[in-house]
This record gives structure tokens, C-alpha cells and sequence, in this order.
């Protein structure tokens, strides 16, 4: 198991760098550079000229990822262009919000998917699982900035019930997460779903329900457990993504996260920023997916019994 | 199909189609007021600044909140990405300049009490004494000899290319120094009164060259400022001029529209600046006041005049004469905002209205369309943000009606000036807003070969030479002439069409005051209070 997760995690290097090459060729390409971001009417030509020398913008895009790179490997994410700021710094004091939103998205997500996935499993063709249909459709559907709207109209605008932007509250909270975990919910209740549909049917199930086992613990002991993996890697797979930042709904509730500060990144030209804010959270995203196989190993005794089973014919073989 | 399951597709067909429709609803559409002719004065909209002027029998909020339409990055008078659109508003509470403009563009003492010019190329400015910096260091001529010639070596800083033309700064004493151009400049005095020409500590500088340069000398001194989202302020009680009776303000950014009126209207924000659809509203709504304002901006079009069709006048005749500008205003302010039959900034010194103008006339725009290069081809009109590339839409469906086709290139504001680089080629029109001062210098940025600004590649050597000679002509009368000529040259040779002036609103809960709204975009929220009702 620790072999596994040194390797996953060595395999972080050539994904970074594959990463940033491919940020800092997407920010080259893209029209506009930072200079232009920065350009007042009163300039001229040659003050352009000089800017451009002096952010090595004359240079090839090879020299300046080189230049770029360089400092990492030096631990050095380096500063943003626009503010000067450490880009580190930037990340860290945004991190925790977007930490919170989703966590707590996730939780509600999660809370709200799984009984409702089960429920429509077990009742599948019935008008409930069409329903359950319904409701992730349309979580699916809906974009996640209409609702963060709608419920920014009816709960902070109507009747005033929270706050419409991050003020450090709790109440703060409340919009955000719900519109959040909402789309989330919607995804991991399609999965549940299936995946309890594909045990359902086990003949395990049905030993156990001959030997007398309520059948609140057949679900919860029996099918659930067997029909984790799917949920566990979706639920890893949705944390990931919010943690890259959901830039929109920390754009409509103005939260200051990371999704939003990638995106004024990317806006405002700032590359060094920009792939600063990639690679973290590149590296925030592995991370994720290698706790989730780990969490794997937890939940389901055979996958346990294969790393055990490599450990043991390892010894063998040195014996 | 069972019954049940009929029944169940009914209803959430019945959901969705409700759900849907009122996600189309926009609410009561009203008709919008109408414009004002081009040739009228704007006459905005009173109400926060008829809110009473502070006095000691009232009671005032200790704290402001104000919504900002734009971020603020930095605040750093070295660093180009402090000259964002909201840099007036930072500047005018943290920075002071040597000297102001008031609102009704008169020149008086900020930190300098005194200036002298005999031949507009070497003036000597005395400083205010006692002045101090928000640490506590005093303010000498030092740091305007510092201030200066930093800003010189920083290319992109926003007061480069206006100090670019100081040949040196000399230190008579601690409170006199002399400043000498290259050449005489009459604007200079006026050039030094914009709000971030402020100044910052040497010592200071030096000591914290990361946090150094956001000490300002002005009567709000900066307690934190987190990129892109807000600036807090706190009274700086040492200042030298009137000290503001409100004792710390936040200015925030909120991107989302929605968010932000809710915000404001929530009580989270003191004020907001609130787009042309909300204004009704607001007005009749006692708890608020509005202020509305009108930019000196003008919106505008340029002709790329290196492409040979172009560059052909009959062309830019036909254009002139198919554009509707009461459209633009109808459709893309929603009937906020004055058509601009004038290149000129309408509150621009020296504006000359006896220039050609062009009336919308369909008959005339073909014939002149017959007359000119045109051969069916397919015209780029570039556009960048919200209101220039509605502008753009309206401009193609004007253009359609005389049989000129054209595509839209609709992109962001780093695309566009690396997508109009100064003497490109292709058969261009950039939908724009000219970043038109009070001062008529401003427009160089037009009209000067290499001007980021001049986007119409407009390089005529007679026209440079008027541009030249107005800045060093000393007889007010005389410019003003010169002025006029320019004019008449833009209005005749048309590089650039002007569509509209934009009406701004600002609103403020009843009790707040003030502000001073200038039409430059560049406000005054230094003085700015809440009376407790």
C-alpha cells in the first residue's frame, strides 16, 4: 500500500510538469498578455515595448516556462505578475474558503444522496425512483450559478434571511452550500443508485434475508457496503472538482476562493499566477484520488486482501 | 402508458414549462424616458448630493461600505495594475497631488501652496509644510524629486507617460522644488492635479518596498487590502486638511450585479453604483437617493485608416450616415444617455460645435456607399465588454440596412488591445470609449501616431503638428483656436464617429453624502457620510 502511494505520488512530478507546460502554451496562445491587462490609452508603443522586455514577454515561451520552472523545482511558486504578491500566499489565504464550501457541500451532498439513491433503488420502476429521476435531472441540469440566483432572490432578497455575500458568519454559508451541494447531490444520488442496483440482486442479499437480518442492516451492512466503491470514487471525484474551485458560485455569492482568484488569473493574463494556482490545486487533486484508493482498501476487505496477498509474495520471493 | 405515469409526465411537464417561464420573465417592462438630443446639455439626476453638508448636531455612521464596479489589485502608484478604472476613487482617499480640479475644472493647492511658470517648461511649486505621511514621516520635496523620477524608470506606471516629459526635478529646499520639461507644456500644471498623482516616502519606500508605496499622504490611510476583492481604510486623523467625519470605510468589489444590489439593498452596502434597469426603481424607492452622472467619455467608433476601404472617406460617409444613434442609446442604455453628435468630450475644454455633423439618413448613406470602395465584402467590427459590443450589434444591424455586411468580434479587454496593436492592416472598425479627460490634451491619445489610445491609425504629420502646438501654445484664446481646427479635421475626415454619452447612476441609502461624482468616472468618496435618520 505504501509502495502504491509513494509511486502514485511520484507520478505528481511528470503530471506537473505536463501541467504547467500546458498552462503557460494555453496563456501564451490565448489573444492579450498581461501587458495588455495593464495598458492605460496614454501609452505608447515603445512603453509597451518596454514592458514587454521587462516581464520577458520578447522571449519564447520555452525560456520563460524554463525560467518558471526553475523556481519551482526551487519550491519557489514565484509571484504574480499584476500584485507582486507571493502566489503561495495568494493561494493559502484563499484555500481554507474553498475548503469549507466544499466539505461542507459535500456533506450535505452526500447526506441527501445516499438515502435518496437507495430509496429509488429500492423502489426502481416505481413513480418514486422516477421521482429520484426527476430530482437528479434537474440537478444535473441546472446550472449552478441560476440556482446560486434564484436562491440569492427568494432567501437573501425576499424574505432577508441570509446575507447575499461572504461576511464570516454562518449564515453566510447557507446559500452557497445548498446551491453547492444541490448539483453534487444530483450525482452522487445517480450513482448510489446504480450501484445498489447492480448488488440488489446478489444472492448474499438473499442469504441474509432468509437468515432473518432486518432488513434496515441487509442495506446498510450488505448492500451499501458492497456498493461503496462507485459511491466513495464519485464523492472523491466531486470534492476534487469543488476544491479546484467552483468558480461560479464563488463568483455569484462573491466568496473569496480559489476558483475566483484562477479565474482573475486567467482574466487578467497573470501566468505565473495562473499556473501557480494549477499546480496546487493539480496537486491537491491527486492527493484526493490517491486517499480515495486508500479508502478503498478500507472499505472492501478484498482489495485489502490484494495488497496483503502482493506484501506477502513479495516476502516470499525474498525469502 | 399507465394513468399514474401519464399523470406524473403531466406534471412535471407542467413544472418545467412554469420554471422555464419564469426564467424568461423580466419583470414589468416599462418604456424608456427619452434621451435628450445631442446638442443639450445633460442635465443629471440630483440626490445625494442634496443630503446636508456634515454639521456637529447630527450623528453620522462610524463605518461606510461602498460597492465598487471594478477590482482593485494594487495600490502602489509604481505598479502599472494600479491604474484600473477604479484608481480615481483609491487615489482621491489615499493619495494627495501638488495640486486639485475641482468639478468645475479650477485648479487649486493640494500639497503645494504656490506655483510659478514663466515659460510653462520650468515651474517651481512650493509645498505645504507640516505635511506628513500616513507613518508619520513628514512630507519634503524629497519625495517629489523620488516620487518623480521612479515613476519615470517604471514603464506602465500609471503617471509615466505624464512625467516622461520632466527633464529633471530639483530640490531647492525642503519645501520648494523645481520641476523643468523637455519642452513647454501648457497642460502640465492641470496634468499634476489628476488623483493618483500622488506621492509616496522615500525613506518609507525604501525600508518596505512591498508595502512602502501604499502610504499616501491623502485623509485615508489603507488598514488591508485583499487583491481583487476589497480596501479598508481608516481616518487618517494627522491629515492636513479637513479631517472626513466618518472613521473607516471598506471599498468592495462584487462581480455578480444581482449579488450586489441585493447586498446594497440588504443594508450591507452604503453605496452602489446600479445599471440603467434598476434606476426607476431605485428612485422611487424613499429609502434610497440617486445620483446620476454623465461620462465625458464618448463612445465611439474608429475606422482603421491603414486599410484602403477604410481609409476611403465615402465609406466612412456611408457609415456616418447609417448609424441611428438613438438606437445605440435605446438599446444599449436602455435610454440612459445622451447620442454624441461630437467627437469631443462634451465637458472637454474647447469643444468647437460648429463642426460637420451627420444626420441619420438611409438615402444618403447608399449613395455614398455606391460611391465608395465597398464591394460586398465582410467589414470586422471588433468590440470588447458589455456596452461596446452592443454598440457593435446595433452598428451591424444599422450597417445591414444600406448592404453592408459585417462580423462581430466580441472579446475582452487584454484581447482587444493586443488584437488592434497600433498600425495593423486589417479592414477594421473598433467599437471603443474614449477615455476623454477635461483637458483638451487628452486628445492626443486619439490622434498621436503610436497612441495605444488611437485606435483608428490615424498618422497624419499636420495633425501632429497641431497637437504639438497646442500644448505649447500659452494664449488661451490662441489653443483654443487651434483646438477648433482639430476639430473641424476629425469631423471632416471622420477617423472617428461618435455614439453616445453614458448616463451613470450612483445610488446611496437616504442620508448619504458627500460624494463628488465626476464625469471623468474618477469619484470622490473622501468625504463621504451617513447620517443616522
Amino acid at each position: 500500500m505504501l509502495r502504491y502511494a509513494v509511486i502514485r505520488l511520484l507520478w505528481l512530478i511528470p503530471i506537473l510538469i505536463c501541467v504547467s507546460l500546458i498552462i503557460f502554451v494555453l496563456m501564451d496562445a490565448a489573444p492579450g498578455s498581461i501587458i495588455d491587462s495593464m495598458i492605460n490609452e496614454e501609452m505608447t508603443q515603445e512603453d509597451i515595448e518596454e514592458l514587454k522586455r521587462e516581464y520577458d514577454l520578447d522571449k519564447s515561451v520555452f525560456y520563460r516556462y524554463g525560467k518558471y520552472m526553475l523556481g519551482l523545482f526551487r519550491g519557489n511558486l514565484g509571484s504574480s505578475e499584476i500584485s507582486g504578491l507571493s502566489v503561495f500566499d495568494m493561494y493559502k489565504t484563499r484555500f481554507p474558503k474553498t475548503l469549507e464550501l466544499s466539505l461542507l457541500s459535500l456533506v450535505l451532498g452526500t447526506l441527501i444522496a445516499i438515502p435518496m439513491g437507495i430509496f429509488a433503488a429500492k423502489h426502481a420502476g416505481t413513480i418514486w425512483d422516477n421521482l429520484t429521476t426527476a430530482f437528479t435531472l434537474i440537478g444535473l441540469s441546472m446550472p449552478s450559478f441560476w440556482l446560486g440566483l434564484l436562491l440569492l432572490i427568494w432567501f437573501s432578497h425576499s424574505i432577508k434571511l441570509f446575507p447575499a455575500g461572504y461576511d464570516g458568519t454562518w449564515k453566510c454559508y447557507v446559500m452557497p452550500v445548498i446551491a453547492g451541494g444541490f448539483s453534487m447531490s444530483a450525482s452522487i444520488t445517480r450513482q448510489t443508485r446504480s450501484a445498489i442496483l447492480d448488488v440488489v440482486r446478489q444472492d448474499y442479499l438473499r442469504t441474509a434475508r432468509a437468515k432473518g437480518v432486518p432488513e434496515w442492516r441487509v442495506t446498510v451492512k450488505h448492500e451499501l457496503r458492497n456498493a461503496w466503491i462507485p459511491i466513495v470514487t464519485q464523492i472523491g471525484m466531486m470534492l476534487a472538482m469543488t476544491m479546484a474551485g467552483s468558480a461560479v458560485i464563488e463568483a455569484v455569492y462573491s466568496w473569496p476562493g480559489v476558483g475566483r482568484l484562477m479565474i482573475e488569473a486567467i482574466n487578467q493574463r497573470d501566468t505565473t499566477l495562473a499556473c501557480g494556482c494549477v499546480i496546487l490545486t493539480a496537486t491537491l487533486y491527486v492527493v484526493l484520488l490517491l486517499l480515495v484508493d486508500i479508502v478503498y482498501a478500507f472499505i472492501d476487505p478484498r482489495i485489502r486482501a490484494q495488497y496483503s496477498a502482493g506484501r506477502r509474495k513479495k516476502r516470499r520471493a525474498e525469502a | 402508458m399507465k394513468p399514474a405515469k401519464r399523470s406524473l409526465c403531466l406534471i412535471l411537464c407542467i413544472i418545467l414549462s412554469i420554471a422555464l417561464l419564469a426564467g424568461c420573465g423580466g419583470g414589468k417592462t416599462e418604456s424608456s424616458p427619452t434621451p435628450t438630443s445631442g446638442s443639450e446639455s445633460p442635465s443629471p439626476t440630483k440626490g445625494i448630493s442634496e443630503t446636508p453638508p456634515p454639521t456637529e448636531e447630527v450623528e453620522y455612521y462610524e463605518h461606510l461600505n461602498i460597492a465598487i464596479g471594478d477590482k482593485v489589485t494594487v495600490i502602489d502608484l509604481f505598479n502599472p495594475a494600479f491604474g484600473s478604472s477604479q484608481v480615481g476613487i483609491i487615489s482621491h482617499a489615499v493619495f494627495d497631488s501638488l495640486v486639485d480640479m475641482t468639478l468645475d475644472n479650477e485648479i487649486v493647492p493640494g500639497l503645494a501652496t504656490k506655483w510659478d511658470t514663466d515659460d510653462y517648461k520650468t515651474f517651481t511649486f512650493t509645498l505645504r509644510e507640516n505635511v506628513k505621511f500616513h507613518n508619520g514621516e513628514p512630507f519634503t520635496a524629497e519625495d517629489v524629486k523620488y516620487t518623480i523620477e521612479r515613476t519615470k524608470a517604471t514603464p506602465g506606471s500609471i503617471m509615466a507617460s505624464k512625467y516622461a516629459r520632466i527633464e529633471s526635478v530639483e530640490v531647492v529646499n525642503d519645501y520648494e522644488v523645481k520641476i523643468t520639461l523637455d519642452s513647454p507644456n501648457v497642460d502640465f500644471i492641470a496634468d499634476m492635479s489628476v488623483p493618483y498623482a500622488g506621492f509616496a516616502n522615500k525613506k518609507t519606500c525604501e525600508a518596505d518596498p512591498e508595502n512602502g508605496s501604499m502610504i499616501g499622504t491623502g485623509p485615508w490611510k489603507v488598514t488591508e487590502i485583499v487583491s481583487n476583492d476589497y480596501v479598508s481604510v481608516a481616518r487618517n486623523d494627522d491629515y492636513w486638511g479637513e479631517v472626513p467625519v466618518t472613521k473607516t470605510m471598506t471599498f468592495k468589489f462584487v462581480s455578480e450585479e444581482t449579488a450586489r444590489y441585493i447586498m446594497f439593498e440588504n443594508g450591507d452596502f452604503d453605496f452602489c453604483g446600479i445599471g440603467s434597469v434598476f434606476v426607476e426603481q431605485y428612485e422611487n424607492d424613499e429609502r434610497f437617493s440617486v445620483e446620476s452622472y454623465v461620462m465625458n467619455n464618448t463612445n465611439l467608433i474608429a475606422f482603421n485608416f491603414k486599410d484602403p476601404l477604410m481609409a476611403d472617406i465615402n465609406f466612412r460617409m456611408a457609415v456616418a450616415h447609417a448609424m441611428n444613434r438613438e438606437d445605440f442609446v435605446n438599446i444599449t442604455l436602455n435610454g440612459y444617455g445622451v447620442p454624441a453628435e461630437y467627437f469631443w468630450g462634451y465637458r472637454t475644454e474647447f469643444r468647437n460645435t460648429n463642426v460637420p455633423t451627420y444626420e441619420y439618413n438611409i438615402d444618403k448613406a447608399k449613395e455614398y456607399l455606391e460611391k465608395s470602395k465597398y464591394n460586398g465584402e465582410t467589414i470586422e467590427i471588433v468590440a470588447a465588454m458589455a456596452h461596446p459590443i452592443s454598440n457593435a450589434q446595433v452598428l451591424q444591424e444599422n450597417l445591414s440596412k444600406i448592404g453592408v455586411k459585417t462580423e462581430i468580434f466580441a472579446t475582452d479587454g487584454p484581447t482587444l488591445t493586443s488584437y488592434t496593436p497600433w498600425g495593423n492592416t486589417d479592414s477594421q472598425i473598433v467599437v471603443t470609449s474614449g477615455p476623454w479627460t477635461t483637458l483638451a490634451s487628452s486628445v492626443s491619445m486619439f490622434l498621436m501616431p503610436g497612441s495605444i489610445g488611437n485606435k483608428a491609425n490615424y498618422d497624419k504629420p499636420e495633425m501632429t503638428e497641431l497637437l504639438k502646438k497646442a500644448a505649447m501654445t500659452f494664449d488661451a484664446a490662441e489653443r483654443e483656436k487651434v483646438y477648433a481646427e482639430i476639430q473641424e479635421i476629425v469631423a471632416t475626415e471622420i477617423p472617428y464617429l461618435p455614439i453616445f454619452n453614458m448616463e451613470l447612476f450612483v445610488a446611496g441609502w437616504k442620508g448619504c453624502g458627500g460624494v463628488k461624482l465626476y464625469a471623468t468616472n474618477n469619484h470622490d468618496y473622501a468625504y463621504a457620510y451617513r447620517i443616522k435618520q
